[in-house]
């Protein structure tokens, strides 16, 4: 027994069968096998086309690239906790979950505090990047993310300061660009256990 | 598809060369995988504009995870995974009304038939990646264009026999289904059967 070829196939699934088509697949079990595995590779197939890439978003993915990719950085530190939280979440008002510490990274002194959101189940995480001569670094950002995907990004205040609301429970990674430097933060534990705290 | 020296190379090496700052391998990795990022977005219920913000999401958290990646072979799960947990930040964020999963998207499931969604996706758009270029334009032309284009104007278009277009159409077809059925590891029929 011959079978539908693939281009009568995709008519049938394209609503453009003919009848003869269409009374061949009452008959052939292989071929509306064939059917069903093409139904979601179309639509898979057309999905694909319909949000492809356009130029502007390659651009920005290509300027993001330039900005914080390897090859922008020149200078990079892991930023060393001087100050615990363990000390400081008691100097913080409003709450036991919240956390304090101090990092030094280069020529930069960063404090991060920790504290519950204002969304249910979430924390806001807050802090100050300072020079060593308590200038503010010009151009410098932060950026957070986490192993499930979160991804937050934030300027830098004219004070030093930064803001992000909102991030999700668990681990977390923090990096600054200021210019052609990078900073890391080792990885931290938001809302809870932290390594740092048993230091 | 860029033309670049990165174009062609397989998840592993694209990685590698984005680690070294290679911006044209960061470029073809999206050119290979956007697609992928932003459908995902849009079955997990953004719209155009909001799968455009998750994908430049995804790209900063890529940037900023490629090194964790302990096996670049799963850099497109790891993506399409990502797209979805942006997708449902980016709905949190613009429509907090917009009910999503009980809890917040943090706790989201991911349901086992959205997993194998997804898989297939990366499959397909893996497959298409294999195929030259004519197939590619082809099949995009005649099979996913809403209308099709006239075999008349594929022909012109591509400097074939308008003849020649059913032949080739349908060659490009079967080797996209073979090439999807070898990456999946599924037997196929056409190795088995002959076909009208």
């Amino acid at each position: 027994m011959s079978h539908l070829d693939i281009i009568h196939v995709l008519s049938v699934l394209t609503g453009n069968g003919s009848s003869a088509d269409h009374s061949h697949l009452e008959e052939c079990a292989s071929c509306r096998r064939d059917l069903d595995s093409w139904r979601p590779r179309l639509s898979d197939l057309r999905d694909l086309e319909t949000n492809a890439v356009e130029a502007s978003e390659l651009h920005n993915l290509r300027v993001l690239f330039r900005q914080l990719g390897p090859a922008s950085i020149v200078k990079s530190w892991v930023a060393r906790l001087i100050r615990g939280p363990k000390l400081a979440v008691e100097s913080v008002r409003g709450g036991l979950e919240a956390s304090l510490g101090a990092y030094q990274a280069g020529p930069y002194e960063i404090v991060v505090q920790i504290r519950p959101s204002a969304v249910e189940g979430r924390f806001d995480v807050h802090g100050q990047v300072m020079r060593e001569d308590g200038m503010v670094p010009e151009s410098t950002h932060v950026v957070l993310t986490s192993l499930d995907g979160h991804v937050d990004r934030a300027e830098l205040d004219r004070f030093g300061e930064f803001q992000l609301a909102a991030v999700p429970a668990g681990p977390i990674r923090m990096v600054w660009f200021a210019g052609d430097s990078r900073i890391d933060l080792e990885e931290l534990a938001v809302g809870g256990p932290n390594e740092d705290a048993d230091r | 598809m860029t033309d670049s020296a990165a174009a062609g190379l397989n998840d592993r090496a694209l990685v590698a060369s984005c680690l070294k700052g290679d911006e044209e391998a960061w470029a073809e990795l999206w050119v290979k995988y956007g697609p992928v990022v932003k459908a995902v977005a849009r079955r997990t219920g953004c719209d155009a504009e909001e799968a455009k913000d998750v994908l430049q999401r995804v790209g900063f958290a890529a940037l900023q995870g490629l090194d964790r990646l302990r096996d670049p072979e799963k850099l497109a799960g790891w993506l399409a995974g990502t797209a979805r947990y942006q997708a449902l930040e980016v709905i949190r964020q613009r429509r907090p009304n917009h009910q999503l999963f009980a809890g917040t998207a943090v706790y989201a499931p991911q349901p086992e038939e959205s997993i194998q969604r997804d898989r297939d996706l990366i499959t397909l758009r893996r497959a298409l990646t294999k195929l030259d270029d004519r197939c590619r334009r082809l099949i995009g032309s005649l099979d996913l264009k809403e209308p099709p284009d006239s075999y008349r104007d594929v022909a012109e278009a591509e400097g074939l026999a308008p003849s020649s277009i059913g032949p080739i159409r349908r060659r490009c077809l079967k080797r996209l289904g073979k090439i999807v059925e070898r990456l999946s590891h599924r037997p196929s029929r056409a190795h088995l059967e002959g076909e009208r």
